[in-house]
């Protein structure tokens, strides 16, 4: 019997189990007599793993005689309870050994292969887990505080232990009012570290979740003098970039001015794709006016506007004017010039004024820049380094394309989910669920193109140049795909990429099974306009863009002007763009409604991202849904589940189907079933309706749009 | 009715000696007021013993073993007592009965320092665990409870929900009973134990009770309690012989 089963009985005991660690800092050690390599303290508790200087284990050992003729190793004497450590090297008194002991203990008495777990349990955190009802933001588990009984003092004894070094670890089993649960059945749901404690009549330790790496910026390495010697001095201390995707418009580093050689990542890439560097060329530009054009500023001066030039020679009627160093040299001296802040100001030659008629001649300099194209004078793909021609001089501009970081074969990252996972494992975060990422990256595989490598679709281009979050670089991702992500309870990563799945095979959440329901609708983020930005080039200074309206969405909500979202999308080819924009708009231009349900114990183990089917026929409701947040409740026993319309597609997803499928035959007995024919039969049964469109979709050409049958003009869609 | 609450094994001086005991399921639990975690033995040998040294010769005249997993299949269990830890010949020997609920005995009072208790599995290859024992005196009174004074009631500390529709969810938990004794007209003398007993357990030491030895089920029954009240005598008669009302209220411990 394993949990799953077991909770689907309304009668059952629900056992938890808290395997609660600390750690043991030993310090009173004493030489033995007899066995003179080893040192003895006293431990009550059974220890469980000894630690020298906190990263390196000892070996437990059965004896003290093998603990004497082992470096590093331990033995704890249960009768005597007595640790027994010989050093790993040097003197014991010059190392800090903390042994790690274990504390069992459990809301129900229970022995556990052999092992009995106190019954102490009072209470214990909410177990939360969600994702985001927009895409985005990463799910992670919160804390809370875990008590135990303590009237009996039993943790005053170890006030001095360090419960921050050790973790909390959540089990659950369930028995039956007449099947005891299988050790092997129980299962793991939480696990916490300690980050403060109380001890009074209940022993209470405050929890975290295990400290996430996810939080860390990346990149973490830095261009410097050592790695490279002949860079710029301007360059020490630029991030060394990372890239996935192709990339366009990219501001290379320079790494070697002498042999112009640069640098985009700090990684293997596929290749370079093109680079262009920065003409500049100037222009002597002759510029006739009329005194006329000028302005009156201290007559004898005028002033003309004239901006973006550099004024070499000004002619007065044919007089050349002299250059002055200020304005004041100017109103104080005829056949002066001067430019302040955008104006020429002129004092004319003695006798002269400015007039109409009379010419005043401008020379000026131009200055105008455009990238041309070049050529690669070499590259080098393995270490994302180029170096560029005569062409190139220091100082000129360059900018880059290139598809950048590859999977273990050689190939270019293009699934975006293998982009987050190559990002969590950058950083240290490998506990990676492997089905939920193998599920979600197959969810995207268009296929294969004709030299055998499978084409995703969704890919991104990510540029990480500036410290950023990993936990904000892969909401982009997230957002950008339609995907979530989350840590369960033990801190392991589950992936999605969202999809509408048939009601049949779904979990049922019925009338039976709801303690309590309400029902919240969103309006604040509604959008009916969509602008994404795409494909920046940043050096080149200018992107790509996409716009897609819907219209209808702005007349429901009656609103007199387009609902307008301007996004940067990490999306790298416009076909994709052009479908988020159809799925955002789809899934953002009505209400965001979200189901709140409190259930028995049954939904403990459900995940975020699970579609289940509700049907509450108290409340009128038929309708597949998906889970957003999951809040456990142990010390209830309930769940509360907070769950989504199915990103605003409800029961309007249409599905492929087989043309041999047909309705259930358990709806054989209700009017229209005829064959079961899953053709769209206004005739149906409103039950037969209902399970058509969660399962096989309304999408015919015949049958629908019937005006005594209101259903039939809610056709199904794809995203 | 007997109480059975001067528990010699508890004592500090106590030595246990078991032939065998899984290492986290030590001999020493059958001294731990947890009856639910227990002395688990070996599954090396059949015969199982231990060996309780007093440190000094102790009188003792019942024995109890709560939440044992004996079965009816076992054999020869038994009380020894010798006043050293030899036991060719002990001074005193009894077999207990198998009950699948508690088994407990009482003998006419026996000192010695060194006791054993044995049982021989019906197989080497099992293990048995003794969740409690009691090993002392014990304190019969001279009047049993009241014709109608006996109650006993069970607690399902179990907790329902109901939804709205009507389905009802049952968390599980353990059950235990209540148990009130009322004694009427007893005599000055018979007081006197029952404050002694009360004194010594107040409502916080557990102790097994018997309401009527001779009786049947359920009344025969050893159970495991706590007072949940004091006592509070009331005087009946104050006439030539001093009588008292005392209601002995107790609730089983898990």
């Amino acid at each position: 019997m394993t949990v799953d089963e077991a909770l689907k009985h309304p009668t059952a005991k629900v056992v938890i189990l808290s395997e609660v660690t600390a750690g043991v800092w030993c310090r009173a050690w004493i030489v033995d007599g007899t066995f003179t390599n080893s040192y003895k303290v006293a431990v009550e508790n059974e220890v469980d793993s000894v630690r020298w200087n906190l990263t390196t284990l000892l070996t437990e050992r059965a004896s003290l005689a093998l603990v004497d003729a082992n470096a590093g190793s331990w033995f704890w004497d249960r009768a005597t309870r007595l640790l027994w450590v010989r050093p790993l090297t040097g003197s014991i008194y010059d190392a800090t050994i903390q042994a790690v002991v274990t504390f069992y203990l459990s809301n129900n008495p229970k022995i556990l292969n052999d092992r009995p777990y106190d019954p102490r349990f009072v209470s214990g955190p909410s177990i939360s887990q969600r994702i985001e009802p927009r895409f985005g933001d990463v799910g992670q588990i919160g804390g809370g505080q875990i008590r135990f009984n303590n009237a009996d003092k039993y943790f005053d004894r170890f006030r001095k232990y360090q419960w921050n070094a050790g973790n909390v670890t959540l089990k659950i089993g369930v028995d039956l009012p007449n099947r005891v649960m299988a050790v092997g059945d129980y299962e793991t749901m939480a696990t916490w570290i300690v980050e403060a404690w109380d001890i009074e009549s209940t022993f209470t330790l405050r929890l975290k979740e295990p400290k996430s790496k996810i939080a860390t910026k990346i990149p973490f390495s830095f261009y410097d003098r050592t790695t490279y010697p002949n860079i710029d001095d301007s360059t020490i201390g630029r991030s060394i970039p990372i890239g996935y995707g192709s990339l366009f418009g990219i501001e290379p580093a320079l790494i070697d001015p002498g042999l112009k050689k640069f640098q985009v990542v700090g990684h293997g890439i596929r290749g370079f794709d093109g680079v262009r560097i920065q003409k500049s060329r100037t222009e002597t530009v002759t510029r006739s006016t009329d005194g006329s054009d000028w302005l009156s500023y201290a007559p004898p001066v005028f002033r003309y506007y004239l901006s973006g030039e550099t004024i070499k020679t000004v002619t007065f009627n044919g007089t050349l004017l002299v250059e002055a160093d200020d304005l004041s040299d100017v109103t104080s001296t005829a056949s002066r010039w001067v430019v302040e802040e955008n104006y020429i100001y002129v004092h004319p030659p003695s006798g002269q004024a400015f007039a109409s008629g009379i010419p005043v001649i401008i020379t000026s300099e131009v200055e105008s820049k455009s990238w041309v194209t070049t050529n690669f004078a070499s590259v080098d793909a393995s270490l994302g380094r180029f170096t560029l021609g005569d062409d190139w001089s220091v100082g000129i501009p360059v900018s880059v394309d290139f598809r950048g970081k590859l999977d273990a074969t050689g190939k270019l990252i293009t699934n975006p989910i293998k982009v987050v996972e190559d990002l969590l494992t950058t950083v240290g975060e490998t506990n990676l669920n492997a089905s939920s990422f193998t599920t979600a990256g197959a969810r995207l595989l268009a296929g294969t193109d004709e030299s055998g490598n499978q084409v995703y679709r969704r890919q991104v281009g990510l540029y990480i140049s500036d410290q950023e979050e990993v936990l904000d670089i892969i909401g982009k991702v997230l957002a950008a795909i339609g995907a979530y992500l989350y840590t369960d309870a033990t801190g392991q990563y589950f992936i999605g990429v969202f999809r509408p799945e048939a009601s049949e095979q779904m979990e049922v959440i019925a009338d039976r099974d709801i303690l309590d329901y309400s029902e919240e609708a969103r309006v604040d983020e509604n959008i009916s306009k969509l602008v994404s930005e795409f494909n920046e080039r940043e050096q080149d200074g200018f992107v790509e863009l996409e716009e897609k309206e819907e219209a209808q969405y702005q007349f429901i909500a009656n609103q007199p002007a387009p609902m307008l979202r301007k996004s940067e999308s990490i999306l790298t080819v416009t076909g994709d763009v052009k479908r988020y924009q159809q799925r955002t708009l789809i899934r953002e231009g009505l209400p965001l409604v979200q189901h709140l349900i409190t259930i028995p114990w049954r939904g403990l183990k459900w995940k975020p991202g699970q579609q289940v089917l509700l049907q509450y026929s108290e409340r009128n409701i038929n309708t597949p849904v998906e889970i957003l947040e999951t809040k456990i409740d142990l010390g209830r026993k309930t769940v509360q589940l907070v769950c989504g319309d199915i990103r605003a597609l409800e029961s309007s997803s249409g599905f492929w189907v087989s043309s041999s499928d047909i309705v259930p035959v358990r709806f054989s007995s209700l009017s229209g079933y005829g064959a079961g024919s899953l053709v769209w039969n206004p005739a149906w049964d409103s039950q037969i309706k209902e399970w058509a469109s969660q399962n096989s979709g309304h999408w015919t050409d015949t049958g629908f749009a019937d005006v005594t049958d209101a259903d039939s003009f809610y056709t199904s869609r794809w995203v | 009715m007997r109480f059975f609450y001067l528990n010699l094994i508890d004592g500090a001086a106590v030595v246990l000696t078991p032939t065998s005991e899984v290492a986290t399921l030590p001999v020493e639990n059958i001294t731990n007021e947890a009856r639910s975690i227990p002395w688990r033995t070996g599954t090396s040998t059949a015969t199982e013993r231990v060996v309780i040294d007093f440190g000094s010769a102790m009188a003792a005249t019942s024995v109890i073993l709560l939440d044992h997993t004996l079965t009816a299949a076992d054999s020869a269990i038994t009380l020894e007592a010798n006043a050293t830890d030899s036991w060719g010949a002990p001074s005193f020997s009894t077999t207990l009965t198998w009950t699948a609920d508690a088994i407990a005995k009482v003998f006419a009072s026996q000192s010695y320092r060194y006791w054993r208790l044995s049982f021989t599995k019906s197989s080497a290859g099992e293990f048995r665990d003794i969740g409690r024992v009691f090993l002392g005196t014990y304190y019969e009174t001279a009047e049993q409870p009241d014709y109608d004074g006996y109650k006993d009631e069970l607690i399902d500390l179990s907790d329902m929900v109901k939804t709205p529709s009507g389905q009802s969810y049952v968390d599980l938990r353990d059950k235990f009973r209540t148990f009130t004794c009322d004694f009427s007209r007893i005599p000055q003398s018979e007081v006197t134990s029952m404050r002694a007993l009360a004194d010594y357990v107040g409502t916080s030491i557990s102790f097994f009770q018997q309401v009527d030895a001779a009786g049947s089920a359920p009344l025969n029954e050893c159970v495991y309690v706590k007072l949940r009240k004091n006592i509070k005598p009331d005087v009946a008669g104050m006439d030539s012989d001093l009588t008292w009302n005392i209601t002995l209220e107790a609730e089983e411990q898990l």
